[in-house]
């Protein structure tokens, strides 16, 4: 890196959030340069979405050796982390975080071109005002700084660009959107949608999903291989190594340096962004990157954490913190409840599931129309109903070939339902720097102290009471609901630590994603999120840097930054 | 129809109750966990291929147990299918204590083999073999003389169970699926009632 170039740009992180920024200020004319902490995969050797189970070297069991669990104890608990996909995930014994012994907080990360956006569970979900205007219908934490008319546009943008494929609804609290043509419900999937609309006025619909089910903007539809979170190497499902960061590439004005582990942020005696500091992860050479803007989109957590990091004389506190907010009101989607059983009466019916890389999704309908009870806001869920092929095999006693037979003769059809629900923002849930523990590089790391609290247990304690009902109602039998409150982290749906708001002395960031304290900072990824929602994020963190990049391009343009 | 299968569930459901994964020890169930948590199966390994774990002794007389759980029918067995190999490659990357439980069932098999008929598993008569499989297998069984062996066979069923429908030639012959199988299309639900308002019809949201 040459240190007479100053790029218009510097965006930290290249995974949903920042390809989509790349693409969107490249293609505005602006010099960008992403810097990303890991390697570029290589698709041929890193995507294993075509190996079979015999075709692994440990069968496809979890995590393959021991020595691997060894380097990965938090990672392995993702249930996307599996021998198929371990080197996908970090290694945690080189990126230490520390927490409470009773406030555990478990923490998925994904260092690589593409972040989490090639291991991601793609379901794409709009926000709607019961989400942008939460605080005022009850009176908890703060409204989004932006509502949903302002943000529908950019949502049609990047669906548009993406694909999503979904079914069109016309429930308010979901809104719908710019889709694909919808993937098909199994005939169990069927029965419980007919059943809890009727008997509950609720409405399930098949997963929204970034994966193509037509050819879509140069890329191939969906081949139906099945396993999408091994990688694809057809690009049929959003990750910005197949569509955003090639799109900016085409541009001619995207640098990206991979393996590129930033530190922290320069700033200048005005107090405004200058560089960013980072460690080559291989040779552990300390270089800076000169930029006119920052945007930070290094995922919510590494995003604060670089903030936190980037403290000087003048920011004592870290960068933008003058709100001494930086770091507070961490969120995730709180998840473990929810129900099972199965449908004898599709007994032989054969299942059409085939790969379908997608499930199906229960519309939130708690504290729409009414208050309930016991808590706040909501959860939507997620789940199935399948047959299943061979899972049930240690039900059936015995053995020999009347084992056999009755394995493959009494394969029962299961569905599912896993509630994920909205976690209320509150300040002593907080990240800051531990100044005991470095990483690998040398770079200091975070203490993570986090718990959800009443409304979140009582939400978990109605998902499985809900779930089992609804099941109930479309005539599921052997019916076992789940009630185990998650450890936060564990949806990986991680929101919040330098929040939107209008007032500055409350937030971190205004309603354009941009620092109060300094112009030419930016934090485009979750770090955001004023409020966590019960909608899986990703699709509305990239509606968010889209409209925060109209904005940046503007003001850039006017020389405002 | 429907009256029997409820009844063979209930009947299952109680058999499971006396004798369930809940009464099984420790190194059973993290055993079976280990083979379970992703439920994938082990590499097809040439014949010659070398154990790691098992003397040829044993090697023989897992192959033979397994292929008591899943013989060969009109589809593969355990034994076709190197159900072996899996579990050889599985107890090596096994903690120790569970390593040494699964093999000191093993013997145990061959001993209690040895006083009921005179010979080693694998050299005891077909039916005398079948015998004993019945006797650790029985979830009514709960004798303390033969804990040793039921808790084997749980864990060994599970590796095998694991194995087979893991295997290329178990899931080809036996799922019909070999892993390989793409869609042009998720096919969805054909019943007629189930092609209603939704997805039918629906060209893309607006």
């Amino acid at each position: 890196m040459t240190q007479q170039q100053t790029y218009d740009a510097i965006v930290v992180g290249s995974g949903a959030t920042g390809g989509w920024v790349a693409k969107e200020l490249t293609e505005a004319g602006l010099e960008v340069v992403v810097l990303e902490a890991g390697r570029t995969l290589d698709s041929r050797k890193d995507f294993t979405e075509h190996k079979r189970p015999f075709d692994m070297p440990f069968h496809g069991r979890r995590l393959g050796t021991q020595a691997t669990q060894e380097r990965q104890p938090i990672q392995k608990q993702c249930y996307q982390c599996d021998e198929y996909t371990n080197h996908l995930f970090i290694d945690d014994t080189e990126h230490p975080y520390t927490t409470p012994a009773d406030r555990p907080f478990i923490w998925i990360r994904g260092r690589h071109v593409g972040g989490k956006s090639i291991m991601w569970a793609r379901q794409s979900y709009r926000l709607s005002d019961y989400d942008f205007k939460a605080a005022s219908r009850d009176g908890f934490g703060e409204d989004w700084p932006v509502s949903y008319e302002e943000m529908a546009p950019y949502y049609d943008r990047v669906e548009g660009f993406v694909g999503i494929s979904g079914q069109a609804e016309g429930v308010p609290q979901l809104p719908d959107g710019n889709f694909l043509p919808p993937m098909n419900l199994t005939c169990g999937e069927w029965m419980l949608r007919d059943a809890i609309k009727k008997k509950f006025g609720r409405t399930m619909t098949i997963g929204r999903t970034a994966v193509l089910t037509q050819d879509h903007k140069g890329r191939p539809k969906c081949h139906y291989c099945g396993p999408c979170s091994r990688g694809c190497a057809t690009g049929s499902y959003y990750s910005s190594p197949a569509s955003s960061l090639p799109a900016a590439a085409q541009t001619g004005r995207l640098t990206l340096i991979d393996n590129a582990v930033v530190s922290h942020v320069e700033v200048d005696d005005d107090g405004k962004c200058k560089s960013v500091y980072y460690v080559d992860r291989i040779s552990r050479h300390h270089r800076e990157v000169f930029g006119k803007i920052v945007i930070l989109c290094a995922s919510t957590l590494e995003s604060t954490r670089i903030m936190l990091n980037s403290r000087t004389e003048k920011y004592p506190n870290g960068l933008a913190n003058s709100s001494e907010a930086l770091g507070h009101y961490l969120m995730d989607h709180v998840t473990g409840g929810g129900a099972s059983g199965t449908l004898p009466v599709l007994k032989g019916v054969p299942d059409t599931r085939g790969n379908r890389p997608n499930g199906i999704y229960v519309i939130r309908y708690r504290n729409i129309d009414s208050k309930h009870s016991d808590f706040i806001r909501g959860y939507g869920y997620q789940g199935s109903a399948q047959e299943v092929k061979w899972g049930h095999a240690m039900n059936i006693p015995g053995f020999g070939s009347d084992f056999k037979e009755a394995v493959k003769e009494t394969r029962p059809w299961r569905i599912s339902l896993g509630g994920f629900g909205e976690c209320l923002p509150r300040w002593e849930n907080f990240c800051e720097l531990d100044k005991q523990r470095v990483d690998a590089w040398g770079i200091p790391v975070l203490h993570i102290s986090a718990a959800y609290g009443d409304n979140e247990r009582k939400m978990v304690a109605d998902m499985a009471e809900s779930a089992a009902e609804m099941l109930d109602a479309t005539g599921a039998e052997d019916i076992e609901t789940r009630n185990e409150m998650s450890a936060p982290g564990l949806a990986i749906h991680e929101v919040g630590t330098a929040r939107m708001g209008n007032d500055p002395k409350t937030s971190v960031l205004n309603k354009w994603q941009q620092a109060h304290d300094i112009s030419n900072l930016f934090v485009m990824d979750g770090a955001g999120y004023p409020s966590s929602a019960c909608q899986n994020p990703t699709i509305t963190f990239m509606a968010l840097a889209s409209r925060a990049c109209d904005y940046l391009v503007e003001e850039h343009r006017a020389d405002r930054i | 129809m429907d009256t029997t299968m409820h009844r063979r569930d209930a009947l299952r459901r109680m058999a499971m109750g006396g004798l369930g994964a809940a009464a099984m020890p420790a190194w059973v169930s993290k055993l079976r966990g280990v083979a379970h948590a992703h439920a994938e199966a082990r590499a097809q390994v040439s014949e010659g291929s070398e154990l790691k774990v098992f003397t040829p002794h044993q090697n023989e007389t897992v192959i033979a147990l397994s292929e008591l759980i899943i013989p060969q029918t009109d589809t593969a067995g355990a034994k076709a299918a190197q159900v072996n190999v899996f579990i050889d490659t599985v107890l090596e990357d096994a903690d120790g204590a569970e390593r040494e439980a699964f093999l000191g069932g093993l013997g145990w098999m061959d001993e209690r083999s040895q006083e009921l008929f005179g010979a080693k598993f694998i050299e005891a008569a077909p039916n005398q073999q079948t015998a004993l499989l019945t006797i650790v297998s029985s979830e009514s069984n709960h004798s303390l003389f033969d804990r040793v062996g039921v808790e084997f066979f749980q864990a060994l069923k599970e590796l095998t169970v694991t194995g087979y429908y893991t295997s290329e030639i178990g899931m080809r012959e036996e799922l019909d699926n070999d892993g390989s199988v793409y869609f042009d299309d998720d096919p969805g639900c054909r019943h007629p009632e189930h092609q209603g308002e939704a997805t039918s019809q629906n060209g893309g949201g607006r």
